[in-house]
């Protein structure tokens, strides 16, 4: 079974970790409390292919960011998420993808931008149309979610895999695709 | 006023540097396998910093951090690969002026191929003067030319292992492609880096030409020639006799001058750089790249009174309304990085006594802002950042008071903590894990819990501040209130600090995997143990499964007591006057029946001992006949000037503490020891920080007309014994230099003039269509009240821009005065060190 590490970024109280309770368990957490770092896996399948995810909830608090550098190394694959009642944490991102490309040293990294809280509308200070062009300028896939509605939350698992797969297309030996050996290519 | 001759101009430095990590080194020549490898930080040839070594591998991940003043000039700012058998197997050589290109970005810099002949430092100083004399030869009498080198000294040269005994080699080649050469050198002097050579050689020119007869072209042939002055490290007569002459030493770098680039009318003395050696120009082998990221300024700071006026601009941000409008905050809007602003700025108001007021006003400012409570203070503002700063700044010393050496015992001990069955390694017992980590969060939580005394001053009172504002703001969300604080001394101080403490200079050492590991759990579960004061209950929040019995083990009433009381210390800020402590809400932190002996209010009258219920809140100490009456009599914290035992013999009585005010001593009994113990305790801590707190008491009381003590006979004579509960040394006075951190907002004011313009600009067109939504608000910036943003920004401008007046007199002043081949500027300053310009990716 393919393995795939996943790493979901964002500014604090963007809903990282409700996203993500949320898919690997199906209940949303109602209590508030800030995550320093969970991990979690959760077999699903695919486009018909059994899939082990590994995912990664990090801290939006910056104080921690010395050890997102360890996660931008080992992910494979990114969920960069935004509040849609909330400016600023939409513009932090900006900085995040940098480092993730930095960090890669590529500028094709799977990604996907995810405006969370869109149950909150009449909360709503970035526009959709927003998201969508900043993801355009990413050429990335944009998804408007909601893990507190349940909205679209297994859809920017799924579609972060399928980004995964599209880039590096598994080789059917079944190789783990733990290092970074595909970085080293590109001269 | 001519700033140059103004000797106060000072220049200061900061390097700021994250080593990230390196990929594609070469593999083990023999192995072909991974290496040991770390990285350092040189200036010029000096090393200032390393990392730690990482084992068996050809990608090393350093992830570590130097922050430093620099305290000397330098040229290059060089990166080093080692192996561990200290082999340098490449390097990133960057020159000082070319740094600020990468300022504050990550970047992947090419290593280059380390070479021994490359690696030069230092400068020669020498002298050139031509002369024309009359020769005769036995046919004719004739003038001659003749070249004199004089090879004063050197400076700053290179040590070879541990020595540096210099000398100087001047070669003259000329003739057709340079192949003739006169060669001679100076002594050797011993044990220097600044060798006086003072020796002066002549080279006849007249004889070197190739045709006898014409001296004119003579001079015009031998002007095709070179000068070579090389310097080589003697490295022992050892090596000298057993490889003989052919030998020299060890290259310590040379400069080359073609006799066309000298004047031949008067004298030429210059100092210049030595070089590398030149034929090494040849396409290297890849050797591998490394990410860094390097921040690097240099302010020039002038005298104090050239900052008074951006100052003043900035500390009045806490009174301006909106807060919006302040000079700070625009500040924070103009300026990305946001950690760039908030370090001058917390430094500056901290200095200048308005750092709460600051951070009262941006807190809030962001509650009013915030629509869900539960995300308060959660995003990356300038009010978070100024926080994390100002944490960092005052509450470095506290934090490793308290939790340094439980950091040192895990990091040494190195027991696996692993609870996760998923990543349990083979011969692993969940269970003795399981309780070494419980036993390990035990040690940590009790620390901190005990701590609130020693906690910083200046933080408390920002606490107290955050604290009043959710009160004031959301008067109906109590839980706010200790979330508030518990946001900033958890997720902020305690839990970062925990995860990462190489980050917080907890310790030096790097940690590997497993106690990385433990770090990351016992910091979950201190942050979530913070947290659970803020939830109505302590019910399990569905995350990680494994997690849940460590949870569980410590979710309960008694340690959610222990983190509110910790909370209400450290948010107490008992110094203020009794106003603003009305309107804070009391907070019991103990109450039970004592025994006290009347104070002696009224004069005459037995002082007897009566059983009394004691309150004690953050605010007052207070005792009543019973629970539920009224209070007899109220002592406010600010009114104890300390609390200590009391010697038995006073009474005959065991268990007895003294409360001491300012006009009498309240003298109590408690039932026990370990309760006498628990009063002391947290009566010192409430009353710790009051500004008139006694140095000396008496440990005895005053009976029959003197004390037991010192028997000295007055009752108002100061006391004999040194108080005790002395407080550990966390509140370390930090030496702020305010003109530095203004000049630091300036140039960071400076840099964002643009994004101060276009703010300018749309302040002025919201204020001409009053207020109308016209201006397409593309850059984000938030304009409350344009009006007054558009006065603040007016000032700003001002300053900034005739304080940048005074920079530019200076530096034309510098120009001026700058001489080409002084000592300060040596001539030759675009080394041939071979830089790297060639980063793969800007």
């Amino acid at each position: 079974m393919r393995e795939y590490k996943l790493v979901v970024l964002g500014s604090g109280g963007v809903g990282k970790s409700a996203l993500t309770v949320q898919f690997v368990q199906g209940i949303f957490v109602e209590k508030y409390d800030p995550t320093i770092e969970d991990s979690y896996r959760k077999q699903v399948e695919v486009d018909g292919q059994q899939c082990m995810l590994e995912i990664l909830d990090t801290a939006g608090t910056e104080q921690f960011t010395a050890m997102r550098d360890l996660y931008m190394k080992n992910g494979q694959g990114f969920l960069l998420v935004y509040s849609i009642t909330a400016q600023s944490t939409f513009n932090d991102l900006q900085d995040l993808r940098e480092q993730i490309l930095r960090v890669k040293d590529t500028d094709e990294v799977p990604m996907i931008l995810v405006g969370n809280k869109c149950d909150l509308e009449d909360e709503r200070v970035v526009g959709k149309d927003q998201g969508a062009k900043l993801a355009q300028s990413w050429d990335c896939g944009f998804v408007e979610t909601s893990a507190k509605a349940k909205i679209n939350v297994n859809e920017i698992f799924f579609s972060l895999v399928r980004a995964i797969n599209k880039k590096n297309p598994d080789t059917r030996g079944g190789k783990k695709s733990g290092k970074s050996k595909s970085s080293c290519t590109l001269l | 006023m001519n700033m140059a001759e103004n000797v106060k101009v000072r220049t200061e430095e900061t390097l700021r540097v994250k080593i990230g990590e390196a990929k594609n080194l070469p593999p083990h020549s023999v192995t072909g396998s991974g290496r040991n490898t770390f990285c350092a930080i040189l200036l010029d040839r000096e090393e200032i910093f390393r990392t730690a070594t990482v084992e068996k591998s050809l990608n090393p991940f350093f992830g570590e951090e130097f922050h430093g003043e620099i305290p000397r000039k330098f040229r290059y700012l060089s990166f080093y690969i080692y192996d561990k058998n200290d082999k340098a197997l490449g390097k990133v050589s960057l020159r000082k002026r070319e740094l600020h290109k990468y300022h504050g970005k990550e970047h992947w810099f090419s290593l280059l191929p380390v070479d021994v002949q490359s690696e030069v430092q230092g400068k020669v100083h020498l002298e050139f003067r031509f002369d024309e004399y009359l020769s005769s030869s036995p046919d004719v009498t004739y003038a001659s030319h003749r070249m004199a080198v004089r090879v004063i000294e050197c400076n700053d040269l290179m040590v070879i292992n541990g020595a540096c005994n210099p000398y100087a080699v001047v070669t003259l080649s000329y003739g057709q492609g340079r192949h003739r050469e006169e060669v001679r050198r100076t002594n050797v002097k011993k044990k220097t880096i600044s060798p006086l050579f003072d020796e002066t050689f002549f080279f006849d020119l007249d004889n070197k030409g190739q045709n006898h007869d014409r001296n004119n072209y003579y001079v015009e042939d031998i002007f095709s020639g070179e000068l070579c002055i090389s310097v080589w490290h003697d490295e022992s007569r050892m090596a000298r006799e057993v490889l003989g002459s052919i030998f020299p030493g060890v290259f310590l770098g040379e400069i080359k001058i073609s006799l066309r680039d000298l004047n031949t009318s008067g004298i030429q003395n210059a100092w210049y750089f030595l070089r590398a050696k030149n034929d090494m120009r040849q396409p290297h082998e890849n050797v591998g790249s490394m990410r860094l990221k390097i921040s690097y300024t240099a302010e020039q700071v002038f005298a104090s009174q050239y900052y008074d006026d951006l100052r003043n601009v900035l500390l009045e941000s806490p009174d301006i309304q909106p807060i919006s409008s302040s000079a700070a905050y625009i500040l924070g809007q103009i300026v990305d990085n946001r950690q760039e602003v908030a370090q001058p700025l917390v430094k500056v108001f901290h200095h200048h006594g308005k750092i709460v007021p600051f951070i009262k006003t941006l807190a809030i400012h962001e509650i009013k802002q915030t629509l869900d409570h539960n995300t308060l203070f959660r995003g990356n503002s300038l009010l978070t950042k100024v926080l994390d700063e100002l944490m960092k700044l005052v509450g470095l010393p506290y934090l490793h008071f308290t939790i340094k050496p439980i950091i040192h015992q895990i990091c040494s001990e190195h027991l696996s903590c692993e609870i996760d069955p998923a990543r349990l390694k083979e011969g692993e017992n969940l269970e003795v894990n399981m309780e070494t980590l419980k036993n390990y969060i035990k040690h940590i939580f009790d620390a901190i819990m005990v701590s609130g005394l020693a906690c910083p001053g200046i933080m408390c009172e920002v606490f107290a501040a955050l604290k009043k504002a959710a009160q004031d703001h959301l008067p109906d969300k109590k839980e706010v209130r200790y979330q508030v604080v518990c946001g900033f001394i958890f997720l902020r101080f305690f839990a970062p600090a925990i995860l990462g403490p190489r980050f917080f200079d907890l310790t030096t050492d790097t940690q590997d995997e497993t106690v990385h590991r433990t770090l990351t759990l016992i910091s979950k579960v201190i942050q979530r143990l913070g947290n659970l004061v803020s939830s109505q209950s302590w019910t399990y929040c569905p995350k990680e499964d494994y997690m849940v019995p460590v949870f569980e083990h410590f979710s309960d009433a008694c340690h959610v007591e222990a983190v509110k009381m910790y909370l209400d210390i450290i948010s107490s800020s008992t110094k203020k006057h009794s106003k603003q402590m009305d309107i804070e809400q009391p907070v019991v932190l103990k109450e039970g029946m004592l025994i006290k002996r009347a104070q002696g209010r009224k004069k005459f009258g037995l002082k007897n001992f009566k059983r009394r219920y004691f309150v004690l809140t953050n605010q007052t100490l207070t005792y009543s006949r019973s629970k539920d009456d009224d209070p007899l009599f109220v002592i406010p914290i600010g009114n104890i000037l300390a609390v200590e035992k009391l010697e038995e013999q006073s009474f005959k009585m065991k268990y007895m503490f003294q409360v001491i005010q300012p006009q009498r001593t309240l003298y109590v009994q408690a039932n026990n020891c370990v309760e006498e113990k628990e009063w002391l305790d947290i009566l010192t801590k409430v009353s710790n920080k009051n500004k008139n707190r006694l140095k000396e008491f008496h440990p005895a009381a005053y009976l029959n007309g003197h004390w037991l003590c010192c028997k000295a006979v007055d009752q108002s004579s100061p006391g004999c014994t040194p108080v005790t509960g002395g407080l550990p040394v966390t509140e370390i006075q930090v030496d702020l230099d305010s003109d530095r951190e203004v000049e630091k907002i300036h140039s960071l004011f400076l840099t964002h003039m643009d994004k101060m313009e276009a703010l300018h600009d749309m302040c002025g067109i919201l204020e001409v269509y009053s207020g109308e939504a016209v201006v397409n608000n593309t850059s984000g910036f938030q304009i409350e009240d344009s009006k007054s943003c558009f006065e603040t920004l007016n000032e700003v401008l001002k300053c900034v821009i005739s304080l940048e007046q005074e920079h530019l007199h200076y530096r034309k002043a510098l120009q001026r005065e700058m001489v080409t081949g002084s000592f300060e500027t040596p001539i030759g300053d675009d080394s041939l060190i071979i830089s790297n310009d060639n980063d793969t990716k800007l």
